[in-house]
């Protein structure tokens, strides 16, 4: 009784961004964008007083043009992740004011809006004067502003949007450890101001960058200013960044609220039920689908979708609509309620089979991209404890749990692993892997194809020992960081030249290309080595690929065979013995040479060299 | 054959069942292209005799009841109903050579791939061995698999389990391209663990000779059904998705094939039907089609004709109108590839960034000698390096570039490169969670960590599922685990398809079976559950009032509410209005949370509800405000709630259009139109009208798809019925907005 009246608190759980399943019961594919129907908004607050200007270090951009470009990424990643948030951009500590509350040095650059090519524009403007010469006609420095009017300017941007806003964050970009040294005034006004800001939720992150000389001290004013979620508490303070990487992994960790799939109970066991919350932290992001317009005012028109009965001629409402499947020739037809029924198997939530070694869950098991699950104590009261319990006791053991997991009421059950997983900080401070479960997607039987694949050659040793050679000196660092799409950059570079009017769209780099020049230069020497070893003089991989094909038609298509191509050849097989180059002869030469010499042996090309090797005395 | 101690299946049902799905599992394929197998079914020791060989004392008491054709729904209800024990001995070589003889005529001058006879039989009749040695010929000659389930013939050869031989062992049932199946009819037998008689002993042994001279192979009934209990479908042909070289630099290009290794099978998909056709005298093909038409965003939900629609791409809140011409330089020029990025260690990738709809599986090009020894040395060096290869996969020209992980896979036989896609850049979510030891109070203490660890190993799975032959291995392993939803649905579809009347059955309990913890674990654990539950302090946070919801319960108790509230109600009316718009500061709000919107400050609890920080609340106070209003409005003693009622109104609707949210308001507006029409409401549908509160339009919220016009025509036409009064003045306010427009 008690679990039955619980599981209808996890209605609205299951949030409907979670769709599974198309309009016709059909699942569509797993892997699908989740948009939100919640508009987060975000203020990227910029400090632009003159030490944001300097170069510093062994950088070759400005503190400020980092921001800049980050507040550029932000803009893209919104763009193309979800268009509706909304973005702002506001200076302070410039010379020019412009706000309605007509406060001293605070600028609002971009009103809180969707992004738009415009926007971009303007930023890559503000990038493209280097050294801050165009910034210092336009703008301005001025250092006595009061951070109060600059938070405070913030503060009425979000209350008088005339959207619906989900999420409040302010990104605060500075050098400065001290705006306001010696003046405990100010000091307090700005403390007292975010933290009123703190109460109506709007929460705001210091993206602090190192200042050209010292370390940035965040004791000394920041401390009291910025917020940190409690849901994003990792109990430290990040280094402040030097390099733009640095700075737009922590950007990129803020820029979007945090929100989970759903929230649903894991069942331990009878009558032990803790909450989860779901979330999904790696999913494909589309190359977007057109939308229709009109063609004379290039409006955005709506469809309207309706469903006719070819016999009648009549449009058909939800209940005029049954379901069929073909089987053995006839139609079998099924309500729409049976339809859902078939499909149904019970509550939704996490259940727990058992627990077993990690290694049973083998690397090859994948079936789509895996979930991330973390304690939920909204429901639940002492999920967190047994939760982290579980987490700690399944990696000292190195165990996963298996679940079954039905993600919403009447969805299809799925085998999962929750694979547990360690919070791990980078050297900066920044949470690189959160503490928690990745839940894991477990393969059905029927997901197995069956595959029957000829026997492939051993190799032989020093073959082997070339491809470490090679691997070892092609081996690097592998980060998804490091590889943007290249099908979406190519995308949004042409939207945006014809967005702007530019007549040629951005270049982009395509960092899925494989380096060629530098992998030859690398591993050249290796590679032409392990070549020598592995392949026939005359060798070329397009032919015999071509070949491959064509004898493999020849042979489908009822002809024997061919096993052993009866070839004259004159070559020296004793010399070529001697000088242990029998690797580089084809398969097909050795063969005809055993044959013809009456050494018995068959299969691999290894044993067909051993054989000879040994026919000749040669070892 | 047909006897069976009492509660137990006969070996003949089971055989039945045994050939049920095997044919159905053809049939639930049908779709395929691949799929042409055809079947015929002969049963032996029938009191008729129906074959062409038949001739006086010759094959007797054998009939070939189907004929060789692709198996349909009629085959499988004769299967289900017309198969029936007889009393008839035959021998059971001679149904053998029936069957050959079946297979031969009915071959001749066709393509089989393959073809096969199931032989179904105890053994349990007299036979004639005088042809063992013509049958042995024939099967040979004409190239026939044979495949004999039900007698025990030493269980010795068939011990093929690596980790692929279950799938492997199903094949025998499925690789055909022409199956061929017959099944006796005889009593005695050794299925229910009885001693088996001489003949049966004799028979075995002749058939375990024939077995051995073509190649045969033989299964229990007990191993046969359980290899069938789960529908399948044939195997999916196996096909390429790509041939093309494994590029490493410029120079280093090894031939490879690529073929789908793991991917979700979903069911198929369900087709639409019209009820009406079918329903009406003449039922045609009962197809339904979708029509689409497009619509103007205006008042008139203009239609637009297909012709003049252009298609446009979204960058943020830029529409950029797309010409045809266009559409090509959008899209990456990309060529089929497969380029090694670089290799790294094994343990950075992430198990959790793998992405993509399942595996790829790599394989040298077959007749490509040179290149499987180097794709063998590549495998073997990842593999002893314990590294894997960063790569750039294009499976054909112009397709989205992938990135990937190729990983080694090395068998007995075969070396292997597997393939999964990796994430890029815009894929991958980097939130921050906070830490779990952040608040003291979640840190778990040691006596508890004991706990958890009794658990785990108590409820073990790598050793808890006892198997056919008693041993104990892993539970739950993939390749084992049936998809409970593809099961489900060919249950249902060939139980429907058989029985057009009945009901849905029930779920198979195969599967109910692995759908939940064994009763083991469950019984085991339960102290260990009870114990965690305790020491944590598990406990539901305590239930927030029940929301109105409208259920007879929820709504009487309100009634005693809102009469206690009644009094003060009254006179607060005035005040809690003034609060909302005086005193009605967010840092106030924020102060407590609202948990449901009570009677007697509808419009405060309301805004504060939505004001809520730490979660959106929207839905929820508008669903409590709504049912709120209702409730004023419907207990209201003459007009004396109205007021209380109207201010809820507006406030419901400011909102609204504060939050961009139209559709709620708009909607329940329609509603209480819709439902005010009878004389209990209708005045405060009036006072509706006249206060107009109209529909939002566009104007006031971009997210509004009615028109200014539309909302307020949709007051006039409501009160069609109204006095005339009513009817001027909401004229007399259109024409001023008009004016105002």
């Amino acid at each position: 009784m008690a679990t039955f009246s619980a599981s209808s608190m996890w209605m609205w759980g299951g949030s409907d961004a979670f769709a599974e399943e198309d309009e016709d019961g059909q699942e569509i594919p797993a892997e699908q964008e989740i948009r939100w129907a919640n508009k987060d908004s975000l203020i990227m607050l910029i400090d632009c007083s003159k030490p944001m200007f300097q170069l510093s270090r062994d950088n070759d951009l400005s503190p400020f043009q980092l921001s800049i470009k980050c507040a550029r990424s932000v803009l893209m990643n919104k763009i193309v992740s979800s268009d509706k948030d909304l973005v702002g951009i506001v200076f302070f500590g410039t010379e020019k004011s412009g706000n309605p509350s007509d406060f001293k040095h605070v600028h609002i650059l971009q009103e809180l809006d969707s992004p738009d090519a415009q926007r971009i524009l303007e930023l890559d403007t503000l990038l493209a004067d280097e050294d801050g010469s165009d910034f210092a006609d336009n703008y301005g420095h001025n250092n006595d502003f009061s951070m109060n009017d600059a938070l405070w300017t913030c503060s009425n941007m979000f209350s008088t949007s005339h959207q619906k806003i989900g999420h409040k964050r302010i990104m605060l970009f500075t050098n400065n450890d001290d705006p306001h040294q010696g003046n405990l005034s100010l000091k307090r006004l700005a403390q007292t101001k975010a933290k009123d800001l703190n109460d109506i939720g709007i929460e705001i992150e210091l993206m602090h960058i190192q200042p050209a000389k010292g370390i940035f001290d965040v004791t000394k004013f920041y401390q009291d200013i910025v917020t940190v979620p409690e849901d994003e508490d990792i109990g430290v303070v990040p280094d402040a960044s030097e390099k733009f990487d640095e700075l737009l992994i922590r950007v990129r960790a803020k820029d979007h609220k945090k929100r989970s799939l759903m929230k649903i109970p894991l069942t331990l066991g009878q009558d032990l039920e803790v909450g989860v919350s779901v979330f999904s932290l790696c999913r494909p992001t589309a190359r977007p689908s057109y939308v229709q317009l009109d063609s004379k005012t290039n409006q955005v028109v709506k469809t309207v979708t309706k469903h006719i009965c070819e016999d009648t001629g009549s449009e058909l409402m939800a209940a005029d609509i049954k379901y069929y499947q073909n089987f053995g020739g006839e139609r079998v037809v099924f309500e729409k309620e049976e339809v859902t029924e078939v499909k149904n198997f019970g509550k939704n939530g996490l259940t727990l089979m058992g627990f077993k070694p990690k290694s049973c869950v083998k690397r090859h098991y994948h079936v789509r991209s895996s979930y991330f699950i973390y304690p939920d104590e909204t429901v639940i009261l002492g999920s967190t404890r047994l939760i982290s319990a579980l987490l700690e006791r399944t990696l000292e053991r190195d165990v996963v749990a298996i679940c079954k997991f039905v993600p919403r009421l009447a969805s299809a059950p799925k085998f999962v692993a929750l694979v547990p997983q360690r919070e791990v900080l980078d050297e900066h401070k920044v949470q690189v892997e959160p503490p928690g479960f990745q839940l894991v997607f477990l393969p059905y039987a029927e997901d197995f194809r069956q595959l029957k694949f000829e026997e492939t050659p051993a190799p032989m040793n020093e073959q082997v020992d070339k491809a470490k050679d090679i691997i070892k000196s092609l081996t690097f660092q592998y980060n998804p960081d490091k590889f943007e799409n290249p099908a979406l950059q190519k995308h949004y570079a042409n939207l945006e030249a014809l967005a702007l009017d530019r007549d040629i769209p951005e270049e982009f780099i395509d960092y899925t290309e494989p380096d060629n020049e530098n992998i030859d230069k690398r591993a050249g020497d290796h590679i032409n080595d392990f070549i020598e070893l592995t392949f026939p003089e005359g060798y070329d991989a397009n032919t015999a690929q071509k070949g491959a094909a064509k004898r493999k038609t020849t042979s489908a298509a009822g002809g024997t065979a061919k096993k052993v191509k009866q070839e004259a050849t004159d070559i020296d097989f004793q010399e070529y013995a001697q000088k242990g180059l029998l690797s580089k002869l084809t398969v097909n030469d050795l063969k005809v040479f055993c044959k013809s010499a009456d050494i018995k042996c068959q299969g691999k090309k290894a044993d067909l060299i051993n054989a000879i090797s040994a026919h000749f005395n040669v070892n | 054959m047909c006897n069976a101690p009492q509660g137990h299946a006969s070996k003949l049902e089971t055989s039945v069942n045994a050939i049920n799905m095997i044919v159905s599992r053809k049939v639930f394929s049908q779709g395929h292209l691949a799929n042409k197998d055809e079947f015929a079914l002969i049963l032996f020791g029938t009191q008729e005799s129906d074959n062409e060989l038949f001739e006086d004392g010759q094959y007797e008491n054998i009939s070939v009841v189907r004929p060789l054709g692709p198996p349909d729904l009629n085959f499988l209800r004769y299967i289900q109903t017309n198969i029936s024990p007889g009393d008839e001995d035959a021998d059971f070589l001679d149904a053998l050579i029936v069957a050959m003889d079946l297979l031969k005529k009915s071959t001749s001058g066709k393509k089989f791939g393959d073809k096969r006879i199931i032989f179904f039989s105890d053994l349990g009749s007299p036979f004639a061995n005088d042809q063992v040695e013509a049958i042995t010929e024939g099967l040979k000659s004409l190239g026939i698999q044979l495949t004999v389930i039900g007698p025990d013939i030493d269980d010795d050869d068939d011990d093929d389990d690596d980790d692929e031989g279950v799938e492997d062992d199903r094949q025998n049932f499925t690789n055909s391209d022409s199956a061929h199946t017959s099944t006796s009819r005889k009593k005695r037998l050794t299925f229910h663990g009885k001693e088996k008689t001489p003949q049966q002993i004799a028979g075995e042994s002749t058939l375990k000779k024939i077995l051995e001279l073509v190649d045969g192979d033989s299964h229990s009934l007990r191993s046969a059904l359980s290899t069938l209990s789960f529908f399948q479908k044939r195997s999916i042909k196996m096909t390429t998705v790509f041939r093309g070289p494994l590029e490493i630099g410029s120079k280093l290009k090894i031939n490879t094939y690529a073929y789908i290794k793991i991917r979700e099978a979903k069911p198929e998909s369900w087709k639409k039907l019209s009820a009406v056709s079918e329903a009406s005298n003449q039922p045609g093909d009962m197809k339904v089609k979708i029509e689409r038409s497009y619509h103007l965003n205006d008042e008139d939900e203009t239609e637009i004709e297909k012709e003049n629609l252009a298609k446009g791409y979204k960058y943020g809140k830029t529409i950029v109108p797309w010409l045809k011409i266009d559409e090509e330089s959008m899209k990456l020029k990309a060529a089929k590839c497969l380029s090694v990025l670089g290799f790294t260690k094994s343990e950075n990738v992430k198990r959790h960034w793998l992405m993509g709809d399942g595996v790829v599986v790599f394989m040298p090009s077959p007749n490509d000698e040179p290149a499987a020894v180097a794709f063998s040395a590549l495998v073997q060096a990842l593999y002893e390096t314990d590294k894997v290869a960063i790569v750039r996969y294009v499976y054909r020209n112009n397709s989205q570039p992938k990135l990937g992980i190729l990983f080694p896979q090395i068998k007995a036989t075969h070396r292997s490169l597997l393939f999964i896609q990796l994430p890029f850049m815009e894929d991958v979510r980097q939130y921050t969670f906070a830490s779990l030891s952040a608040n003291k109070k979640n840190i778990p203490a040691d006596d508890q960590l004991d706990l958890v660890d009794d658990l785990i190993t108590s409820m073990e799975l790598s050793h808890a599922y006892r198997d056919d032959d008693g041993e104990l291995i892993e539970a739950l392993k993939p390749k084992l685990t049936f998809n409970p939803v593809l099961q489900r649905s060919y249950q249902c579809i060939q139980h429907r398809a058989l029985n057009p009347d009945d009901p849905l059955p029930r779920l198979d309990p195969v599967i109910t079976r692995y759908l939940a913890p064994s009763q083991d674990i469950t019984t085991t654990c339960a102290p260990h559950f009870q114990k965690i539950k305790d020491s944590f302090n598990i406990s539901h946070v305590q239930k927030k009032k029940k929301r109105d919801d409208g259920t007879a319960a929820s709504v009487f108790k309100d009634n005693i509410d809102l009469a206690l509230d009644l009094d003060t109600s009254s006179k607060r009316a005035k005040s809690s209005n003034n609060d909302t718009e005086v005193d009605f500061s967010i840092s106030s709000l924020s102060k407590e949370t609202v948990a449901e919107i009570g009677t007697v400050q509808p419009v405060q609890d309301f805004k504060a509800m939505i004001n809520q920080k730490d979660e959106d609340r929207f839905e929820e106070a508008c669903k409590q405000m709504k049912s709120r209003i209702w409730q004023l409005v419907m207990d209201s003693i003459g007009s004396q709630l109205f007021p209380k009622a109207m201010d809820c109104l507006k406030s419901l609707r400011e909102e609204c259009i504060r939050l961009s949210e139209p559709s709620v308001f708009n909607q329940f507006l329609q509603d209480m139109k819709d439902k005010l029409s009878n004389a209990f409401g209708r005045d405060f549908w009036l006072l509706v009208v006249e206060g107009e509160v109209t529909l939002i339009s566009a104007q006031e919220s971009s997210e509004s798809d009615i028109s200014v016009a539309a909302a307020k025509s949709f007051l006039k036409s409501s009160d069609a019925k109204t006095e005339d009064n009513v009817k001027e003045v909401v004229e007399e306010d259109a024409d001023d907005l008009l004016d105002m427009m």
